[in-house]
């Protein structure tokens, strides 16, 4: 076989996600770092404290790859010896604002707890099974016996009594609150599954779906909201034992600054590992930025809580010397069975690469991974043509951001949720606005309640309140607290925000009345599609990889600038009307009602007939079918006049 | 399971933002004003409305004094003012007690003591040997420094020549009489000192900036700079010993990943290798 025939080893050089990979590790790049990580689980597991590292390293470095490794390593996929005890493992790329920094991280805690991992089980069954044997609640095999108590749940609905009982037995200081305990037990015996994770993430759930779940409704004003997401994420961190600690990864902590003056995510973000710290144990958190980033870092974080974050270590992820590239290449090369046939007594121990032509890629005595990966993968490819031919060139800038801004607008109208649509606005909406060369500055301090984003203008004080509530007391809350904004600063624009799929029912009587008060303020009422979100999502995604470092185009690292100039630029076309939909200069007509209660029937039964929906509604056909016509591009129709209404869902 | 704070949503949550606004546990006296009437159906529901907040893990009182409530999170600032106030200096036991009293207004004495004994027990406040006498002093590190040591002989002086009618400050000048200045170190001038006194100077003041460094924390070459611009006041100078240094394997130098972004005045504060790479810290090389 020749080279031409062997697939580059060099491809897909970085690693963006730890839970994915780490295909190919050399142990010995980054050692001293990782055995500090190693140190820092054996502490927390030796002692009932937390404990946090700080991990710096240039972009390319291999932070994500070194937190890949710690995840294989307490999944138990290391080294096949099982000699490194298990952990629960949890991903947080900080792409949040910081008024939601707890939510955003109760989603992050929720979800990996949810995933599967190791032996096919979820993390979070794995924690209470450990748990119920440690406190000796269930003896022998705990899987066996969870598939035993799952099918009597079938049978019957009562509690899980050894959960109730551990409850009770561990949770002495009552930081598991009925709720919590509730939803734990759905969890783990296979009920409500899809509703008892959707209240542990957080998400607004109607009340039908509370009932169901026996879980107690919950104040969801913005400040109660952060609240319980903070003592969720404390309470579900008690789980963690000495045999099972819990590691919390933070990721993109750059995300969190909107621009260089703005230093209210880095202080949240600190403000949140102190406590987390402080009141959890046999917790490890383990914070990643990027070396760029030290400044910033220890400008705007408390220095008590950047003591916290680096409290047992702080490391750094040196650039690779000559010999751990060494390593490295030939590790890449000999993981081809083919190539490494190929490669078999050859005296030039990197062929068929050159060694002074691998060396180009050092600056002084080191060179970061993806530098080094990248510059392999070129020369490979030249290699494979037979002869020493010039590198192929990497991908123009504008050919790479258009083709990450779509990857990511593609992903985001996949698993875009209304859910998500508050952390969407709060994050991306101010760099939308930067972008867009708008005036307005937004101001952290002195918030009006109700109010989750105020901005400064030269035409006065522009307030953005999300109304994406489900109708209830809390939206009722959310507008009443809006209505009081505009009667105490009438000069505030107001503009309250609503994910268009998200459309307020005709039970919803005080809710209506009271948006109706509002607009007749000037208020006004938006309401994104999913797709202006979804495209909202990608672009603070592109921005957060950016200034993390992550966006990385064959081993260039594409500069913030670049992206932002890029990105800004195109706001002629797609981004531009997404800032008009958010922040428009018109006002917005009012929503039309019979709109709203079509929307909202479509949203129960998916496909309904215009008769029924207009004797469901008590409106006359014709109303329905003019209705129809005039929203067709959210609601589909079929016929003419249309005869039958049916869901539209997002073109992916 | 009651429906009692389903039927109160807004009485629950006007509690909680009461609590939330308040530094100090609070009353139900306080709690039933911060709730306006329309809340809750009679004033006499309150009591059992704040139990199930209670047990639903909302917020919490002690036995010892069931009529004060707190959230969760204001037991934690209590104990960082716990920490803060032993971070001054080590304190006994009883000085520490007294001292809390001011405080920790509004918690019960039995949570305080509480609240003292978890952070002994978490390790996150350590019994040291005391200076002079047997009772052991409660430190927030796990052996007092010579600094505390120091600043408690201070202390006692202070107390003991208080009787002799002497003032803090006084007492003080005459501590400050006693010890010496230490002698200034020369500024080292490149014409004076050979790289090898450079390259020492920089690695000692890394340690001395960061001891973690020791362990590969990284320094910051802008502060590095600044600690040694009476020692080594040339730019160039600074720059090349810093890059000689990596060259030879002693630190590792990490390049700025967005230099070209940066003012001019941003890029003299990092080191330059002369060739368009900009370093912003370094770490010593294991």
């Amino acid at each position: 076989m020749s080279l031409a025939a062997i697939s580059n080893p060099f491809h897909s050089p970085v690693v963006s996600d730890p839970w994915e990979g780490p295909e190919i590790d050399v142990i010995s790049v980054h050692q001293s770092a990782f055995a500090r990580c190693c140190e820092a689980v054996a502490t927390v597991r030796a002692r009932p404290h937390s404990a946090s590292v700080l991990v710096y390293g240039e972009s390319g470095s291999g932070k994500t790859h070194l937190l890949a490794r710690l995840r294989a390593r307490v999944a138990g996929e290391g080294d096949g010896s099982g000699s490194f005890q298990k952990a629960i493992f949890v991903s947080a790329p900080l792409r949040a604002s910081a008024r939601m920094i707890w939510r955003h991280l109760r989603d992050c805690l929720v979800g990996d707890l949810l995933r599967r991992s190791g032996d096919g089980g979820a993390q979070l069954e794995r924690l209470l099974l450990g748990l119920l044997s440690k406190y000796r609640l269930i003896s022998g095999d705990g899987p066996l016996w969870l598939a035993q108590r799952r099918q009597e749940a079938r049978r019957d609905d009562l509690p899980c009594r050894e959960l109730e009982e551990l409850f009770d037995r561990m949770d002495s200081a009552g930081r598991l609150s009925y709720n919590l305990r509730v939803a734990l037990g759905h969890l783990l015996l296979g009920r409500h599954r899809g509703l008892a994770a959707a209240w542990l993430r957080g998400e607004s759930l109607p009340e039908e779906a509370l009932r169901k779940l026996e879980i107690m409704p919950e104040p969801d004003g913005d400040d109660e909201l952060e609240d319980q997401a903070r003592q969720l994420v404390t309470a579900l961190s008690c789980l963690a034992t000495a045999e099972l600690p819990i590691i919390f990864c933070f990721d993109q902590i750059e995300a969190l600054q909107l621009d260089p003056q703005d230093t209210s995510g880095l202080i949240a973000f600190g403000q949140m590992i102190s406590a987390l710290y402080a009141e959890t144990r046999r917790v490890l958190i383990i914070s990643c930025v990027q070396i760029s980033f030290l400044g910033a870092l220890n400008q705007s974080v408390r220095g008590a809580d950047l003591d916290r974050i680096r409290e047992f270590a702080e490391v750094s992820l040196n650039p690779l010397t000559w010999d751990e590239a060494q390593q490295l290449i030939k590790a890449r090369m000999d993981a081809q069975p083919e190539l490494k046939r190929l490669r078999a007594g050859r005296p030039d121990s990197l062929w068929p690469l050159r060694e002074e032509e691998v060396k180009a890629a050092f600056t002084g005595a080191g060179c970061i991974a993806r530098r080094l990966i990248a510059h392999c993968a070129a020369l490979f490819e030249a290699q494979r043509g037979g002869e020493a031919v010039a590198i192929p060139t990497t991908p123009s800038v504008e050919v790479f951001l258009k083709a990450a801004l779509e990857e990511r607008r593609r992903k985001a109208l996949e698993s875009g949720e209304p859910s998500q649509t508050n952390q969407i606005i709060t994050h991306g909406l101010p760099s939308l606005l930067l972008l867009a060369g708008n005036r307005w500055r937004q101001r952290n301090r002195d918030v009006p309640a109700g109010v989750d984003l105020l901005f400064e203008s030269a035409e006065g004080d522009v307030a953005i309140g999300l109304c994406n509530n489900r109708p209830g007391p809390g939206l009722v809350k959310k507008l009443d607290q809006l209505r009081r904004v505009a009667e105490d600063a009438p000069a505030t624009k107001l503009i309250l925000l609503r994910d268009s799929r998200l459309p307020i029912g005709r039970t919803a009587s005080k809710t209506r009345e009271l948006r109706e008060r509002l607009l007749k303020k000037g208020a006004r009422w938006v309401e994104p599609s999913a797709e202006a979100l979804a495209t909202l999502d990608a672009l603070r995604r592109l921005l957060s990889d950016a200034k993390s470092g992550e966006l990385d185009n064959r081993g260039d690292t594409v500069e913030l600038k670049t992206v932002q100039d890029w990105l800004a630029r195109h706001l002629a076309a797609d981004l531009k009307d997404v800032l008009n939909e958010m922040a428009p200069g018109d006002v917005m007509p009012p929503p039309e009602e019979l709109y709203e209660e079509i929307a909202e029937l479509l949203g129960r039964q998916h496909v309904v007939s215009v008769a029924d929906a207009a004797a469901l509604l008590g409106r006359k056909v014709e109303e329905v079918e003019a209705c129809a016509q005039t929203h067709s591009d959210r609601v589909g129709a079929l016929g003419d006049p249309p005869a039958v209404l049916f869901r539209l869902v997002s073109d992916v | 399971m009651s429906n009692e704070q389903a039927s109160h949503p807004e009485a629950v949550a006007c509690a909680l933002r009461a609590l939330r606004e308040s530094a100090q546990p609070l009353t139900v006296a306080k709690l039933a004003k911060a709730i306006p009437k329309s809340a809750l159906k009679s004033k006499k529901d309150l009591p059992e409305l704040l139990k199930q907040m209670v047990r639903a893990g909302q917020i919490r009182s002690h036995k010892a004094r069931s009529s004060v409530y707190w959230l969760p999170g204001l037991e934690e600032q209590a104990s960082e003012r716990i920490l803060e106030a032993l971070s001054e200096i080590p304190l006994t036991q009883t000085d520490l007690k007294s001292k809390l009293r001011s405080l920790l207004i509004g918690w019960p004495q039995t949570r305080r003591d509480e609240m003292l004994a978890r952070l002994i027990k978490e390790k996150r406040v350590y019994k040291v040997p005391p200076l002079t006498g047997k009772a052991a002093l409660l430190s927030v590190r796990d052996e007092a420094t010579p600094q505390d040591y120091v600043r408690l002989a201070l202390q006692l002086a202070v107390d003991r020549l208080k009787t002799r009618g002497l003032t803090v400050e006084q007492v003080l000048t005459v501590a400050r009489e006693v010890l010496k200045p230490a002698p200034v170190s020369p500024a080292i001038s490149p014409s004076s000192h050979d790289a090898a006194d450079l390259e020492r100077l920089i690695l000692e003041r890394m340690l001395r900036l960061n001891p973690s460094a020791v362990n590969g924390a990284p320094v910051q070459l802008s502060q590095l700079r600044q600690a040694l611009r009476s020692e080594i006041s040339d730019k160039d100078v600074f720059d090349r010993t810093i890059m000689r240094l990596a060259e030879h394997g002693r630190v590792v130098a990490h390049r700025h990943d967005y230099a070209g972004g940066l003012s001019q005045e941003d890029l003299a504060a990092l080191v330059s290798d002369g060739q368009g790479n900009y370093f912003i810290a370094v770490t010593l090389r294991d």
